[in-house]
């Protein structure tokens, strides 16, 4: 536990030494919603809720896409010498769900200044936040970590991720329907265990199955 | 897959023979069985209350003149709330006029009526049409006529004998369409969970055996699950006026279509062969084990088009009755079995290579 | 030289002529099969729903055949090709 938590300090560390990587994330994050916004001028609170997931979704890919990137081959070499292939997966899929975290918390804030707050009952929005954060670090850490394997891995994550996360998203959005508002649906249980069930299968496979990929 | 094993018959697994004869049976059967009678058309589709009408009907399938005297025909509002033609008037096998008076009261308080006619006959059966007009409340009330509803009941009706496919309003013939278009998909899903066992197996032993075993899988997999795309949108064009309507399970095959595509892309830009074999079957085991809720749970919990509870993956019982279980669980198994055939061959090739 | 002129014109006015019939062809080709998809669309959104949509079972069967068949082609041919190989080695 120890040595991922000093994984994920040094991570974190290297992440706000280069200043333009977290400012850069930031900049997506406005710059996309601007053009949502202006596109759509105002959002009534279904549109809210799709806007803001299909926005936190391309932001979570861009976000996540360098998480091996930025690494040298001697690095990762060091990293597969001292660290157990899990210690490092966890460390990198938790450095990456504080990043989301940033970015969904963000996001909301520049589209409840844009557009309104729509969201009704909060507690329960940030609770699909910080599932949404969970599920997608892990599979898009995992998803990743396949791709940087491959010659072009930049095209090939969102090739292979964007339609993996649609059980995830649909299930989101459903979630986030309850605390708009917007459906008559009074009992958020139901989409939540489902929710619930399919990040701890992500959770769950993609820990299983990282060191074997990891392997090389 | 086991090819060397199984017991040869002309130099052919036994399997293989028996795909062949099911599918043989399941084009002739899907094909040559008729569909029971039916109505295709009823004219005016809106009528009044309080006042006679006459529906000219149109029928399928039927011969209304073998037993002129016999046909008898009912408007239906809700479960006993009938009312009886007066007279039916036969002009061909397919062509007869109804004569009904609409009371000028209905039992419930609606804008309009929808009204199921049910047309019964000796040789043809009961045939049911629902919604076939639209009744418009009247001007003039008349309580006394409220009994109307209630003297007739649908009775003694007649269930036509020998072997046929249900008739069902606007699908029609393309009923048929259950055993071409749907084994597609189970064909699909089961090419792919087989993929993915044999994906689990690499990653137990390592043997590159078993991961061009399921590449081969996923490969006819892909083909399969485009055939059902393409038939799936042919069939909907003709019955649901649109080549896809946004329906779930449309949808999510169309993503899982998208999820093995991209695995094959994945597969073609790694170069070292054991780098593809290790990652195809992580991504795989991954793929699939998300497509189990994709395909088998959010169907279940929004509604469809298809047919089923609630877009149930699977064809509730209402929709399949026991002539095209006949037929279609045949299918089923036939279409299973020649995508295993040709996913073995393609594995067959892949190592010859 | 004033019979080659003339000849000349001729033939460019020949080919004139020729030019205008085809002209004339091709705006009659095009007629014809603007006319005929005109009348097949007409047909064709009948023949479809004519007998109980038979049609689209037919569409539907034909299109897994022709697949299918088109798959066991390629693959044929693939072996095939194999095959030439070993038979160099």
């Amino acid at each position: 536990m120890n040595r991922i938590w000093t994984l994920v300090s040094t991570e974190a560390r290297i992440e706000l030494r280069e200043r333009y990587a977290l400012s850069g994330i930031l900049l997506y994050v406005l710059s996309a919603s601007f053009i949502v916004f202006s596109i759509w001028r105002q959002l009534p609170p279904k549109e809210w809720g799709l806007t803001f997931w299909v926005i936190f979704l391309f932001c979570s890919l861009m976000a996540v896409l360098k998480t091996f990137g930025k690494e040298s081959e001697g690095r990762y070499f060091y990293y597969y010498t001292l660290y157990h292939p899990l210690e490092l997966f966890i460390a990198k899929a938790l450095y990456n769900m504080v990043l989301l975290l940033f970015i969904f918390l963000m996001l909301w804030f520049v589209l409840s200044i844009m557009a309104g707050n729509q969201i009704i009952r909060v507690d329960w929005f940030m609770i699909t936040g910080l599932m949404a954060c969970t599920g997608l670090s892990f599979l898009l850490t995992l998803i990743t970590s396949i791709a940087i394997k491959t010659q072009q891995n930049a095209s090939l994550t969102s090739v292979m991720a964007l339609p993996l996360m649609i059980p995830l998203l649909i299930n989101l959005l459903r979630l986030t329907a309850y605390s708009l508002g917007t459906t008559p649906d009074d009992n958020p249980w139901n989409e939540f265990m489902m929710l619930s069930g399919i990040i701890s299968l992500v959770v769950g496979l993609s820990m299983w199955l990282f060191p074997y990929l990891w392997r090389s | 897959m086991k090819d060397n094993t199984s017991i040869k018959f002309f130099g052919l697994a036994l399997w293989k023979w028996f795909s062949m004869l099911i599918l043989i049976y399941v084009f002739i059967a899907g094909w040559l069985i008729p569909l029971n009678p039916g109505i295709i058309k009823v004219a005016p589709e809106s009528i009044k209350a309080g006042e006679s009408v006459v529906l000219e009907v149109t029928g399928y399938n039927s011969s209304f003149v073998s037993d002129t005297a016999q046909v008898r025909a009912w408007l239906r509002l809700t479960g006993d709330t009938v009312i009886k033609a007066q007279h039916v008037q036969v002009w061909d096998n397919r062509r007869l006029t109804a004569s009904f008076y609409i009371p000028s009261v209905f039992p419930m308080r609606q804008e309009a009526y929808p009204l199921t006619l049910i047309l019964d006959h000796d040789t043809d059966g009961t045939s049911v049409l629902p919604n076939a007009v639209f009744a418009t409340p009247a001007e003039n009330q008349n309580p006394a006529e409220m009994a109307l509803w209630f003297s007739d009941k649908v009775e003694h009706v007649h269930v036509k004998s020998g072997i046929q496919f249900p008739f069902r309003n606007i699908l029609s013939e393309t009923i048929r369409n259950t055993y071409f278009h749907v084994p597609m998909w189970f064909t699909m899903i089961l090419l792919f969970a087989v993929s993915a066992w044999f994906s689990l197996q690499y990653y137990r032993n390592g043997q590159i055996v078993y991961d061009q075993k399921s590449v081969a899988l996923i490969r006819v997999g892909i083909l399969f699950g485009i055939l059902g795309l393409v038939t799936g949108m042919l069939w909907a064009k003709n019955t649901w006026n649109a080549y896809w309507s946004w329906d779930v399970k449309q949808n999510m095959s169309a993503i899982a279509l998208l999820i093995y595509a991209a695995l094959m892309v994945m597969r073609s830009s790694v170069e070292d062969q054991m780098q593809k074999a290790r990652l195809t079957a992580g991504y795989n085991i991954f793929a699939f084990a998300l497509l189990i809720p994709l395909l088998f749970i959010i169907p279940r919990m929004t509604d469809s088009l298809h047919p089923g509870n609630g877009g149930n993956p699977a064809l509730g019982g209402e929709d399949l009755d026991n002539t095209m279980r006949m037929v279609f669980y045949p299918a089923v198994i036939g279409f299973i079995l020649l995508g295993l055939w040709i996913s073995q061959l393609v594995y067959r090739t892949e190592k010859l290579k | 030289m004033k019979i080659r002129k003339l000849d000349k014109s001729y033939h460019i006015y020949g080919r004139f002529v020729q030019m205008k019939n085809l002209k004339a062809v091709l705006v009659a080709v095009l007629l014809i099969v603007v006319q005929l998809a005109h009348a097949e669309g007409a047909v064709s959104s009948d023949f479809i729903s004519s007998i109980g949509k038979i049609y689209v079972v037919a569409g539907v069967c034909l299109v897994i055949l022709i697949t299918l068949f088109f798959y066991m082609y390629q693959l044929d041919r693939k072996i095939s090709r194999i095959e030439k190989r070993y038979k160099n080695d």
